[in-house]
């Protein structure tokens, strides 16, 4: 097993590591109390219906799969598609906001700032997602388990970074960033 | 293999790549439960209908995958403080899967369990802790540099 005797850490990243477990875990306490998931996957079925609407002005029904409840099934004259828990972003939320919160020396306006809009920006991006998920397997449904489990993950982390690291002033929208 | 990073400079390709492979892991092991599940009787085929079988599969792509994340964070400046912290908390929530999964066999019907089974396989299956990882090294620079 290595060891952490080479590695000096200093006060700042022993609480950084020590406040991202807490908020880790405040978040599963709430994730226990709240019905967070429930929220988020009603909230992305419904958004992500109305944008297949409004995007390719197809209507599509909706079931509840109950007993336990595994999630809803959206689904239109050529294709089912499952929208379970999982699939609602929690689990990167999570980790998204005990990395924010832990860094030590930051505003916490800049905190409340990037906790917002980066849950507003993953939360959208994740709709995006379902949306293009399901336009996929309509047309092309070869393509979908690699959309699904690869390229948009993939896509979902790169997003993540960047907020990370627009957070921690390395990167900038307008000019350069710190290098 | 290249470093993922070299003096002064990030590899970010590298970066993605490790990133990529770890997700056609999560993958193949993905196509397997598809392969392997018949949705008509809601029930697995053969090797896959031993639950053993299905853990130890389980098990093996997120040894893969830590292994993987874990040699390429090794490579970083000051690699062996990030990826060693990347392992520690790899195992953890390795741990931790395990514990639910035990719990899990003896109550198989607990749908929270189930759900939160699921929400440790993916933090540990799914990359999302080598990314972590990797914004922890900008992270301890920023703390570096400010001290």
């Amino acid at each position: 097993m290595p060891s952490f005797k080479d590695a000096t850490l200093n006060k700042d990243q022993q609480r950084f590591l020590i406040l991202a477990f807490i908020w880790f875990l405040a978040w599963q306490i709430i994730d226990f109390i709240a019905p967070i998931d429930q929220w988020l996957t009603d909230s992305i079925v419904a958004l992500s219906r109305a944008g297949i609407v409004l995007l390719f002005n197809k209507s599509t029904i909706c079931y509840r799969i109950q007993d336990p409840f595994q999630g809803y099934m959206i689904t239109d004259s050529v294709a089912s598609f499952k929208i379970a828990h999982s699939c609602n972003g929690k689990a990167i939320l999570f980790l998204f906001t005990a990395f924010l919160w832990a860094i030590p020396n930051k505003q916490l306006s800049k905190k409340i700032m990037y906790t917002l809009s980066g849950f507003t920006l993953i939360f959208f991006a994740n709709i995006i997602r379902i949306i293009t998920l399901f336009q996929v397997l309509r047309n092309t449904p070869d393509w979908f388990d690699f959309l699904h489990h690869s390229l948009f993950q993939w896509l979902m982390y790169v997003i993540i970074l960047f907020l990370w690291m627009m957070f921690l002033d390395q990167v900038k929208l307008f000019g350069r960033g710190s290098s | 293999m290249d470093d993922v990073f070299r003096p002064g400079k990030i590899i970010w390709a590298r970066f993605f790549i490790t990133l990529l492979f770890i997700l056609t892991v999560q993958t193949i092991q993905q196509y397997l439960s598809y392969v392997y599940y018949d949705r008509v009787c809601n029930c697995w085929s053969k090797p896959l209908d031993n639950i053993f079988v299905r853990f130890a599969i389980r098990e093996a792509c997120v040894y893969f995958n830590i292994l993987c994340a874990f040699s390429q964070l090794k490579k970083m400046r000051k690699g062996e403080f990030i990826s060693n912290i990347f392992l520690y908390i790899s195992i953890g929530f390795d741990l931790l899967f395990i514990l639910i999964a035990g719990i899990r066999y003896f109550n198989p019907t607990d749908y929270r369990l189930g759900q939160k089974y699921t929400e440790v396989f993916s933090y540990l299956n799914s990359g999302s802790l080598f990314v972590f990882c990797f914004a922890l090294y900008f992270l301890t620079n920023k703390i570096q540099k400010n001290n």
